[in-house]
C-alpha cells in the first residue's frame, strides 16, 4: 500500500542554518501523527512546508504518490490551526468559518448548511454572532478549528494550537480535536512539545531532535522501546547511570558500584559515548535492604505528592540521584525524607544504550 | 490612584482637583490664549457690522465665495486621495522591508518634516517653475517645446501639499501595519484566498480605521491650509484660508472672515465626529 503523504528526505536551511535535515515520513489516510520534540527541533518548519508556506531547500512532499510542491498553498486544499490566534478580526465567527467557503464560491445555501454544521460540530452555535475580539482563547481555536475544516480538506495541520492555553481548557479542546477525528476522519498532523497531549491524542509520534526525526512510532513503541538515550529521556524523565557492559548477547552489565547484574535490554542507539542504563521512575520500588543484586541502597532526598503517587528522589552511593514514582494505597507508610532505603528496580524493563 | 496609565487611564471618582487636577495648566493656557480669542472672532461674524446672519448670507450666496467653498473642497479631497493612494505602499514598505532598507526612507521623511515649512514649499517654486530643472530637462530632451505651466495651477498645490501630508499617512499606517500577525495572512492563504483577496478582505478592513483617520486628519489639515494654496497657487483657485487672509489683512472685513472661519470649524468638527462614529465597531473593541 503507498502512503497518503509522504515526505521524502526534506531539507530546510535558513541562511545556511540547517532547520530539517532529511526527514522522511509516510503518513496513513485518517492517521492522527504528532509531531513530538523540544523547542528548535524543526516541527515547525516540516509542518509549514507541507502547507506550503515555506519551501524547502531539498526533498519531496508527495500525496497520492505526486508531489505538491508546484502547487500553490492557498490550491493545496490543507487546513491549518495555528499557535497564534487567527481568526479574522473583522469578521463575526460564522464569517470567519464560512470564509474558505465564500473565497470558493460555493453556493450560499451549501454555505449557509456547512458553516452551520462546523458550528455544531465544534459546539459553537450559541456564539456564531460574536466577533474574535469577544471571545476567549479556547473559544477561538475552536472555531479555528472548525475554519480550517469547513472545506473538508484532506489533510488537518495543528501547530500547537492549544499552547496558550491553561491545563484544564487544553484538556477540553483536545478531547474536541479527537472527536473531531473520530467524526470527520480528516488526516491530522499535530505540533506539540507537550508529551502528556502527544500521548493522549495520536496514533503515531513522530520525535524530533535537532531537526532529525528520532524515533516514528505508536505511544506504547516510543515509551516502552526508545531506540535512542534521547527518546528515553524526552518521553517520561527516565534516570540514567554509566554501566560497563560485561557480555552483550546475555545482556550482563556491571553498575557503577560494581554488582553485576543478567538480562538487560542493549540497544545500539548511537547517541551515547559511553554505555547507559536508563530506568523508568515508575518501574523502581522499594525493596528490603539487600534483597538481590538488581537493587540500590540509598537516602530520601525529597518527596513529593502528585495525587496518587508519591515521587521521590533518592541519593544513592556514587553521587547519582533517582527519581521514582510509587503509587500509594494508604496500607503502608510510605518512606519520608530523610529515611534510609533500598530501591529495586527490573532488569527486564530497564535497558542500556551503546 | 496610579498616575500612570495602566490600560487606559481611568478617571478615578475621587476630589475633583485630585483628578482633574493635572490638566489646569493646559486647560488655561489653552483658553487664555486660544477658546477665547477664537470665539471673540467668531463672534464677530454675528455682530460686525449689524447683529445678524447677513455674512453667512453673503457666503453661502455669492457665487464667487461658493467657487471658494468648491475650490477648498476639491483639493482637499485631491491631497487627501494622492497621500493615501502614495502612502499606503511606502508604508507597508516601511513596516515589512529590512531594517536597512527602511530606515533610509524613514530618515527622509523624518527630515523633510524637521524642514522649514516655507523652506520645503519654496524647493517647490524652484522645482516647478519655467526656468526650473523639470522644464528645462524636457526642454532639453526635445519632448516640449514651451515650458510647461506647471507653477500656479492646482497641480503645483496638490503636489506641493501631498508631500506636507505624507508623513501624517505613512506613520500612523506603518505602525498598524506592522502590528499585524502575519500568521494572519498565512491562515488565509491556507483558506483558498489569492493574494488580491487576502489584500481585500483581510487586509484592508485591518487598516481601515488607521486608513480613515489618517484621510480624515490629512483632509482637515487640508482644508484650513494656507502657504501651500498661497506659494504655488493661482488666484483663480483661491481656497477657504486664503480668503481669511484676504479678508483680514486687506479687506479687513472681520465679521466675513470670522464666518468663514466658523464655517471651516463646523465642517471640520463634523468630519471629527463622523470619523468616531466610524472608529466604534464591535470588533475593534479590546
Ligand atoms: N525564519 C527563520 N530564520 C532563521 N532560522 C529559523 C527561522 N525559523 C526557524 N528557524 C530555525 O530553525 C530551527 C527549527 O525551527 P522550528 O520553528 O521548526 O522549530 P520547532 O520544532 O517548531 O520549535 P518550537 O517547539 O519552539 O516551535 C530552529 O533552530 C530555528 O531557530
Ligand atoms: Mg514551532
Amino acid at each position: 500500500m503507498t502512503a497518503f503523504l509522504s515526505i521524502r528526505n526534506l531539507h530546510k536551511s535558513y541562511h545556511g542554518n540547517v532547520a530539517v535535515q532529511n526527514v522522511s515520513l509516510d503518513i496513513r489516510k485518517g492517521e492522527f501523527v504528532t509531531f513530538l520534540g523540544p523547542s528548535g527541533s524543526g516541527k515547525s518548519t516540516t509542518l509549514y512546508v507541507i502547507a506550503g508556506l515555506m519551501s524547502p531547500t531539498g526533498g519531496d512532499v508527495l500525496v497520492n504518490g505526486r508531489t505538491i510542491l508546484d502547487v500553490p498553498s492557498n490550491h493545496r486544499n490543507i487546513g491549518m490551526v495555528f499557535q497564534k490566534y487567527t481568526l479574522f478580526p473583522n469578521m463575526t465567527v460564522r464569517e470567519n468559518i464560512a470564509f474558505p467557503l465564500v473565497v470558493r464560491k460555493r453556493p450560499r445555501d451549501e454555505i449557509e448548511a456547512r458553516t452551520n454544521e462546523m458550528l455544531r460540530l465544534v459546539r459553537m452555535e450559541q456564539l456564531a454572532g460574536r466577533y474574535p475580539a469577544q471571545m476567549s482563547g479556547g473559544q477561538q481555536q475552536r472555531v479555528a478549528i472548525a475554519r480550517a475544516m469547513v472545506y473538508e480538506p484532506e489533510i488537518l495541520l495543528m501547530d500547537e494550537p492549544l499552547s496558550a492555553l491553561d491545563k484544564k481548557l487544553r484538556e477540553e479542546i483536545q478531547g474536541e480535536i479527537k472527536r473531531v477525528h473520530e467524526r470527520t476522519g480528516v488526516t491530522i498532523l499535530y505540533v506539540t512539545h507537550d508529551q502528556e497531549e502527544a500521548l493522549r491524542l495520536s496514533d503515531r509520534i513522530i520525535l524530533f531532535n535537532t531537526g532529525r526525526v528520532e524515533q516514528i512510532g505508536t505511544c506504547t513503541d516510543l515509551y516502552t522501546s526508545p531506540r535512542s538515550r534521547f527518546a528515553g529521556q524526552f518521553l517520561g524523565n527516565s534516570n540514567f547511570m554509566p554501566v560497563e557492559i560485561m557480555d552483550a548477547a546475555a545482556g550482563t552489565i556491571r553498575l557503577p558500584g560494581g554488582a553485576c547484574v543478567e538480562n538487560v535490554r542493549i540497544c545500539d542507539s548511537g547517541d551515547v559515548d559511553h554505555p547507559l542504563l536508563m530506568m523508568r521512575p515508575e518501574d523502581l520500588t522499594f525493596r528490603k535492604a539487600g534483597d538481590c543484586a538488581s537493587s540500590f541502597d540509598g537516602q530520601v532526598r525529597s518527596s513529593y505528592f502528585l495525587g496518587n503517587v508519591m515521587n521521590y528522589e533518592i541519593g544513592i552511593p556514587g553521587d547519582y540521584t533517582l527519581t521514582m514514582r510509587v503509587y500509594i494505597d494508604g496500607t503502608e507508610h510510605p518512606p519520608q525524607t530523610g529515611d534510609r532505603v533500598s530501591v529495586g528496580w527490573l532488569p527486564h524493563k530497564a535497558i542500556v544504550f551503546r | 490612584m496610579s498616575i500612570f496609565p495602566t490600560r487606559r487611564l481611568r478617571v478615578a471618582r475621587g476630589p475633583w482637583l485630585e483628578s482633574y487636577g493635572l490638566l489646569l495648566p493646559g486647560l488655561i493656557f489653552l483658553a487664555v490664549f486660544f477658546v477665547i480669542p477664537l470665539c471673540l472672532m467668531l463672534m464677530l461674524s454675528f455682530t460686525v457690522p449689524s447683529l445678524g446672519l447677513e455674512h453667512y448670507r453673503t457666503l453661502f450666496f455669492t457665487s464667487a465665495y461658493r467657487r471658494i467653498f468648491a475650490n477648498t473642497f476639491l483639493l482637499a479631497t485631491l491631497v487627501t486621495a494622492v497621500s493615501l493612494a502614495l502612502g499606503l505602499p511606502v508604508a507597508w514598505f516601511l513596516a515589512i522591508a529590512p531594517r536597512r532598507w527602511s530606515q533610509p526612507v524613514q530618515l527622509v521623511l523624518i527630515l523633510s518634516m524637521w524642514t522649514n515649512l516655507l523652506a520645503r514649499t519654496y524647493a517647490w517654486v524652484v522645482l516647478l517653475q519655467d526656468t526650473g530643472p523639470i522644464n528645462q530637462t524636457l526642454l532639453a530632451l526635445h519632448l516640449i517645446a514651451e515650458p510647461l505651466p506647471l507653477m500656479n495651477s492646482l497641480f503645483a498645490v496638490t503636489v506641493g501639499m501631498t508631500y506636507i501630508m505624507l508623513p501624517f499617512v505613512v506613520f500612523p499606517l506603518r505602525n498598524r501595519i506592522a502590528m499585524l500577525e502575519p500568521a494572519l495572512f498565512q491562515a488565509a492563504t491556507l483558506c483558498g484566498a489569492s493574494r488580491m483577496t487576502s489584500f481585500r478582505r483581510i487586509f484592508l478592513p485591518a487598516i481601515a480605521t488607521t486608513l480613515g483617520s489618517a484621510g480624515v486628519s490629512v483632509f482637515v489639515m487640508s482644508l484650513g491650509y494656507y502657504v501651500t494654496p498661497s506659494l504655488l497657487g493661482s488666484e483663480s483657485r483661491m481656497v477657504l484660508a486664503e480668503l481669511i487672509a484676504q479678508l483680514v489683512q486687506s479687506v479687513l472685513d472681520w465679521g466675513l472672515a470670522g464666518a468663514a472661519a466658523l464655517v471651516l470649524l463646523v465642517m471640520t468638527l463634523f468630519l471629527y465626529g463622523v470619523q468616531r462614529r466610524l472608529n466604534r465597531q464591535p470588533h475593534t473593541t479590546p
